[in-house]
C-alpha cells in the first residue's frame, strides 16, 4: 500500500466499477461523492511516510510508487492540491444529483480527477502532457453524451489539445539540450516557439481559442462547465510544474511576452465577445476565456525575481471563486435548458419570472466572474488589477474591459431572462433539490465576497505549499 | 546499400504513398487500410533507434487501432457515410463521387507540404543527434500531412485519421530523442484511445442522425 496506489489506484478502480452500476444514478453518484470526499479528506490528515500504529498493527504509507523506472510523488506540495481535485470532483458531482446529466458523469469525472492527480505526481513532469491528453480524450466523451451528434466545436478541442502534447514532449527534450549549452541562443528561440505553441495550444491561448464558445454553444452546459474547470486548473498548473523544473526559464524576457500578450488577448477577446453575445452558453464560454486571461496575467506577477514568486497565490486563490461561480452556473443553466430547450436569447424571453431562483443564482455567478463587489470574484480580482496596475497598467487596463464586457453581456442576459409584461407572476420552478443547490451556491458566492480572509490566505498558503516557499514572504 | 537502409526507404515511400491516400480518399476502407500501411511504415522506421520488442508495441498498436475504427465503421457503405456528414450534399441519387478539383487541390497541398519538409529534414537531422535522414523525412511529411489532413477537414472519421497520421509522424521523430518504455506505452494508450474516442463519436453520430 502507498500514497499513488490509494489516491489514484483505489479511485480509478471504483470509477471503472462505477460504469456497470450506471443505470442506479443516484447510488452512483452518491457513492463517487463519498469516494472523492473520503479522500480529499484523507489525503489532509494521513501520515505519509511515518508510522501509523491501530493497535497492534503498526504500518508505514510510502509516498511513491514506481512504474517502469517513473516515479508517481505525493509530496507535501502536492497534497493540499490533491485536496482541493477532490474536494472540487465531489462539489461537481453532488451539482450533478439535481441536473438531468448523462448518468456517465460520475464515473468519467472521477476517472478525469484520477488522471488530473496523476498528471499532478508523476516525475519527471513532462509524461503529464500525455496523461492529459487521455485525459481529453475522456472529457470528449463526457461533452458528446449518447444521442447527440459530435459538434464540431468538440472534435476542435480533440484536435487543438491533441496537437498540443507532441509540442510539450519536445520542448523537454529541447530544454534538457540547453542546460548541457546554456549559451545556444538559437536553441532558446526553437524552445521560446515550441513552448508557446505547446502552451497556447493546449491553454486554449488565441487564436486556438475559438472551440470554447462552441463546446459551450453545443454541449450540456454542467458537463461543459466540468471540462472548463478541468481546462482551468490542470494546464496552468502543468505550465507552473513546467516552470518549477526549468526555473532558470522564470527570467526569461520570453516568458513576460507570452503570459503578458496571451492574457491581455484572451481577455480582451472575451471580453468583446461576451457584450455582442446572443446565446446563454457562448456566453459562458466567453467568461472561461477571460477567466483563462486573468489566470495568464495572475501568473505574469508571479514570474522574474524570485521574491514575486508567492504572487503566484492569486492564481490558486482564483480556483474556489471560479469553481463556486461556474457551478452556479452551469446548474441554473441546466435547469433553464431543461424548461426551454435551448439557450439562444430569442427562446429566453422571460424564461427568469419561471425560474426566479435558476436566474438569480445564474445573476450572481455572472457578478462573480466579473469581479463586482461583494461577490466570491470580488477579492482576488481587486488584488489581481493592483498589482497588475503597478506592473503593467495596460494588462490592469484590458482586465477591466473583459471584466466590463462580461458585465455588458451579463445584463443583456439578465434582460432577456427577466422581461415580460407586469401581470405575469414570478415563480420558482425548479425541483426541491436545484433549490437547495441555488441557495447553497448563492450563499457561498456572497459569504465569500464578504469574508474573503477566511478562504484566501489558506489558498495562499496551498500555492506556498506546492512552490515550496514557505521562507518567502509574500 | 544494405538491406536495411532499402527498406527504410522502402517504408519512406510507401508512408508517403498512404497519407496521400488518407488525404484524397473518400472510401474509408482505403482509408484504414492505408493508415495500417502508415504504421508498418512507422515500425520500420522506428526499429532503427529502439529494440525490435518495443518497436513491435507500435505495429500491434497501430493494427488495433485500424482494427477498431475498421468494426465500428463495418457495415456502412461510404456513401451512407458521406449523407451522414455536413460537408458532402450528396442527394441519396447521387453516386459518391467527388469532384477532381476536390483531389487536386489536396494534392497541391501535399506537394506543397512535401517541399518544406524536403527542405526542413536536413536541418532536423543536424540538431536531433543519431536521428537518419530517412526517419527525418518520414516523421515531418507524415506530421505534415496529418496537418494538412486536419485543416482541410471537419468530419469526425477524417479529423481522427489526421490525427493518428500526425502522431506517427511525430513518434518517428520522438523514437530518437526517448526511448522510454513508460513513454512507448503511454503513446500506445493515446493512439488506442484517439481511435476508441473516433469509434464512440461516430457512433454517436450515425445514431443521432439515423
Amino acid at each position: 500500500m502507498n500514497a499513488p496506489l490509494i489516491w489514484i489506484g483505489f479511485p480509478g478502480v471504483i470509477a471503472l466499477g462505477l460504469f456497470f452500476l450506471v443505470r442506479y444514478r443516484r447510488l452512483v453518484i452518491c457513492i463517487g461523492v463519498g469516494c472523492s470526499l473520503l479522500l480529499a479528506f484523507l489525503v489532509l490528515w494521513l501520515p505519509l511516510e511515518s508510522v501509523i500504529r491501530i493497535g497492534p498493527i503498526s504500518f508505514v504509507i510510502p509516498e511513491y510508487q514506481t512504474i517502469f523506472g517513473r516515479q508517481f510523488i505525493l509530496d507535501t506540495g502536492n497534497r493540499s492540491l490533491v485536496f482541493f481535485l477532490y474536494l472540487s470532483a465531489a462539489f461537481w458531482f453532488f451539482g450533478s444529483l439535481a441536473t438531468h446529466v448523462d448518468p456517465r458523469f460520475t464515473p468519467l469525472g472521477l476517472g478525469i480527477t484520477v488522471l488530473l492527480t496523476s498528471a499532478l505526481i508523476v516525475r519527471p513532469f513532462l509524461y503529464a502532457a500525455i496523461i492529459i491528453e487521455i485525459a481529453v480524450l475522456i472529457c470528449v466523451v463526457l461533452l458528446t453524451p449518447s444521442g447527440h451528434s459530435p459538434g464540431r466545436g468538440v472534435l476542435r478541442f480533440l484536435t487543438f489539445q491533441t496537437l498540443g502534447m507532441p509540442f510539450i514532449l519536445i520542448i523537454g527534450w529541447m530544454l534538457s539540450g540547453i542546460e548541457a549549452n546554456p549559451g545556444d541562443s538559437e536553441l532558446f528561440l526553437h524552445v521560446a516557439v515550441t513552448a508557446a505553441l505547446g502552451f497556447g495550444l493546449l491553454l486554449s491561448v488565441f487564436p486556438f481559442h475559438t472551440w470554447i464558445p462552441m463546446v459551450a454553444e453545443e454541449a450540456e452546459p454542467f458537463n461543459s462547465a466540468f471540462v472548463f474547470n478541468f481546462i482551468c486548473i490542470a494546464i496552468p498548473l502543468f505550465g507552473i510544474n513546467f516552470l518549477e523544473r526549468y526555473n532558470w526559464l522564470y527570467s526569461s524576457p520570453w516568458l513576460f511576452v507570452f503570459f503578458r500578450l496571451s492574457g491581455f488577448l484572451l481577455v480582451i477577446t472575451g471580453g468583446l465577445g461576451a457584450m455582442f453575445q446572443r446565446h446563454l452558453g457562448r456566453l459562458l464560454g466567453y467568461a472561461i476565456l477571460i477567466e483563462i486571461g486573468n489566470s495568464l496575467l495572475a501568473m505574469s506577477l508571479a514570474i522574474g525575481v524570485v521574491e514575486n514568486r508567492p504572487n503566484f497565490g492569486i492564481f490558486f486563490s482564483m480556483f474556489l471563486p471560479r469553481i463556486i461561480s461556474l457551478g452556479a452556473w452551469a446548474l441554473s443553466m441546466s435547469v433553464i435548458h431543461k424548461s426551454t430547450g435551448d439557450l439562444a436569447y430569442p427562446n429566453l424571453t422571460g424564461v427568469g419570472r419561471q425560474q426566479a431562483a435558476a436566474t438569480l443564482a445564474l445573476s450572481l455567478a455572472i457578478l462573480s466572474f466579473v469581479g463586482f463587489p461583494l461577490t466570491a470574484g470580488f477579492p482576488i480580482r481587486l488584488v489581481l488589477w493592483s498589482g497588475l496596475g503597478q506592473q503593467f497598467p495596460l494588462a490592469a487596463y484590458a482586465a477591466i474591459v473583459g471584466s466590463i464586457g462580461l458585465l455588458i453581456g451579463g445584463l443583456r442576459a439578465i434582460a432577456v431572462l427577466v422581461m415580460g409584461t407586469d401581470g405575469k407572476p414570478w415563480q420558482s420552478l425548479a425541483s426541491r433539490g436545484e433549490h437547495i443547490l441555488f441557495s447553497l451556491a448563492i450563499i457561498l458566492i456572497l459569504f465569500i465576497g464578504v469574508l474573503p480572509q477566511w478562504f484566501f490566505p489558506q489558498l495562499f498558503r496551498m500555492a506556498r505549499l506546492f512552490l515550496k516557499l514557505e521562507g518567502l514572504s509574500g | 546499400m544494405e538491406l536495411f537502409g532499402i527498406a527504410k526507404i522502402f517504408a519512406l515511400i510507401l508512408a508517403t504513398i498512404a497519407a496521400l491516400a488518407i488525404l484524397v480518399s473518400i472510401d474509408w476502407r482505403w482509408s484504414i487500410l492505408s493508415l495500417a500501411i502508415i504504421y508498418l511504415a512507422e515500425f520500420t522506421l522506428v526499429v532503427e533507434s529502439w529494440s525490435l520488442t518495443i518497436a513491435l508495441v507500435k505495429l500491434v498498436t497501430g493494427l488495433m487501432v485500424g482494427a477498431i475504427l475498421g468494426v465500428s465503421l463495418s457495415g456502412f457503405s461510404t456513401k451512407t457515410l458521406l449523407l451522414l456528414e455536413e460537408p458532402y450534399t450528396i442527394t441519396s441519387n447521387t453516386n459518391p463521387k467527388v469532384p477532381f478539383s476536390f483531389r487536386l487541390f489536396r494534392l497541391l497541398l501535399a506537394g506543397m507540404v512535401g517541399m518544406v519538409v524536403v527542405s526542413f529534414a536536413p536541418g532536423l537531422v543536424r540538431v536531433v543527434p543519431g536521428i537518419s535522414y530517412e526517419q527525418s523525412l518520414g516523421g515531418l511529411l507524415l506530421f505534415g500531412l496529418g496537418l494538412i489532413h486536419l485543416s482541410v477537414s471537419s468530419q469526425t472519421l477524417r479529423v481522427i485519421l489526421g490525427l493518428l497520421t500526425l502522431l506517427a509522424g511525430f513518434e518517428i521523430i520522438y523514437s530518437v530523442m526517448e526511448t522510454s518504455t513508460l513513454v512507448t506505452g503511454l503513446l500506445a494508450v493515446v493512439n488506442l484511445g484517439i481511435s476508441l474516442t473516433g469509434a464512440y463519436l461516430f457512433s454517436i453520430n450515425i445514431e443521432g442522425k439515423l
